[in-house]
């Protein structure tokens, strides 16, 4: 490893930990201290991951929220979306882009 | 948070021919010179007397293109913007930023924005444009159509924007039509609007044209639609009218008489009573027209006499 700050440089007791043990003492205390040290990343997971499953519910409820505010200012929206607030203008389109656009035209019929 | 409330989709028309639409030879022939022109990226422009036909025309022509249609009449009141947009309102958006919670970061953002208007729609998705009754707006209300029918551009008034400049889409087509004869609430149409349109004069149908038109619109039989339209043909001819009777005054009375199913014959006076109702009114009524009024009707009354005995 490139050393580049003391940060980097192995203390005594750094080098001891990280030694193969060479008694039975030696290697079931580092078995007992890892074991211990397995059990509590297990718990800060577990805290993680409650976070996130709350954090998405949250994000949920506030995107049903959103559709619904989105409704009553705009019904026929149906949802809210976030737009530029440009208009975005393309003065050529793929055949396929110029049916999805009419799809949402409003047709009257006119008979002549 | 932003909410912002999407654009209406533009309402477009979906042109068709009712099942009363009569294509006779001479509409037929008319519809085929102005698509030749529309193919070859020409506006035509339809000019002719009231009741010739101008909007139906149009209407039809435009139908044959395939494409959604934008219908425009035109108005004393329109202004560029009627035609192309303006800008209406803003995108208002404010940002609370507290990341970190000790600092609070205000922006705030307003951006005026444009709504397109119906001729903006038509060039930016290559619809047909009918202008009906286009000298019935004014002249500088138009400008806006001269660098679209010429160099196909769209400029619009909002010079800051990326999109001032919008190229005409290649399916963009425009038919005009105007009433050189009418004199209420028309203006003259500039010179250079004019030299880029191919104008077609429309003049009354002929005979048979009229007749076939008015019992399809009437469901009157031929043999007797063609009495009511001799008798409106007639009155047309001489000239004793201030406002010329068109075909619409033929399928007026043939229609009626059709509802009610009296007889076009000069000696039922529901039926006398009819035709005068629909042509004497073509006539200024004012105390000094009286006595011209009462020879009118007496010239009405021969010409029922004549075809309808």
């Amino acid at each position: 490893m490139k050393i580049k700050t003391m940060r980097d440089v192995s203390t005594i007791q750094g080098l001891r930990n990280q030694a193969t043990p060479t008694t039975r003492e030696q290697a079931v205390t580092e078995a007992a201290r890892l074991e211990r040290e397995l059990a509590r990343l297990k718990r800060e997971l577990d805290m993680w991951t409650a976070n996130q499953n709350k954090t998405t519910e949250r994000m949920q409820r506030i995107e049903q929220r959103l559709a619904l505010l989105g409704e009553l200012v705009e019904p026929s929206l149906g949802s809210v979306t976030e737009r530029s607030s440009g208009h975005e203008r393309v003065a050529e389109r793929t055949e396929d882009g110029r049916q999805e656009k009419e799809k949402g035209w409003r047709t009257v019929d006119l008979q002549y | 948070m932003t909410i912002a409330v999407a654009e209406a989709p533009p309402t477009i028309l979906k042109v068709s021919a009712r099942a009363d639409f009569v294509e006779s030879p001479a509409v037929h022939d008319v519809a085929e010179r102005a698509l030749a022109y529309l193919r070859a990226s020409y506006p035509v422009h339809f000019r002719g007397p009231a009741g010739t036909g101008k909007t139906t025309l149009a209407l039809h022509v435009a139908a044959q293109l395939g494409r959604p249609v934008i219908l425009i009449v035109g108005d004393e009141g329109f202004a560029t913007a009627d035609l192309i947009g303006d800008k209406s309102g803003y995108h208002y958006r404010k940002v609370v930023d507290r990341f970190i919670h000790t600092v609070v970061k205000y922006e705030e953002d307003a951006v005026e924005r444009w709504v397109d208007n119906r001729l903006t729609h038509a060039c930016r998705e290559g619809f047909t444009l009918v202008y009906d009754e286009f000298t019935r707006s004014r002249p500088e209300a138009n400008n806006i159509l001269l660098t679209i029918l010429e160099e196909g551009l769209l400029i619009l008034p909002n010079m800051n924007s990326r999109d001032a400049y919008i190229k005409v889409h290649p399916d963009f087509r425009s038919i005009f039509t105007s009433n050189p004869q009418e004199y209420a609430g028309v203006h003259e149409a500039q010179d250079a609007l004019s030299d880029r349109l191919v104008t077609i004069d429309l003049d009354y149908y002929d005979r048979d044209t009229e007749i076939v038109i008015t019992s399809a619109h009437s469901g009157l039989p031929m043999e007797q639609t063609a009495k009511v339209v001799d008798v409106v043909r007639d009155f047309r001819a001489s000239g004793e009218y201030d406002q010329t009777p068109t075909l619409r005054a033929s399928i007026m009375i043939a229609r009626v008489i059709a509802q009610q199913e009296l007889p076009p014959a000069a000696s039922d006076p529901r039926f006398v009573g009819i035709c005068l109702d629909v042509l004497e009114s073509k006539t200024v009524f004012t105390s000094g027209t009286r006595e011209r009024r009462a020879q009118q009707r007496k010239m009405l009354l021969s010409l029922i006499e004549h075809h309808c005995a």
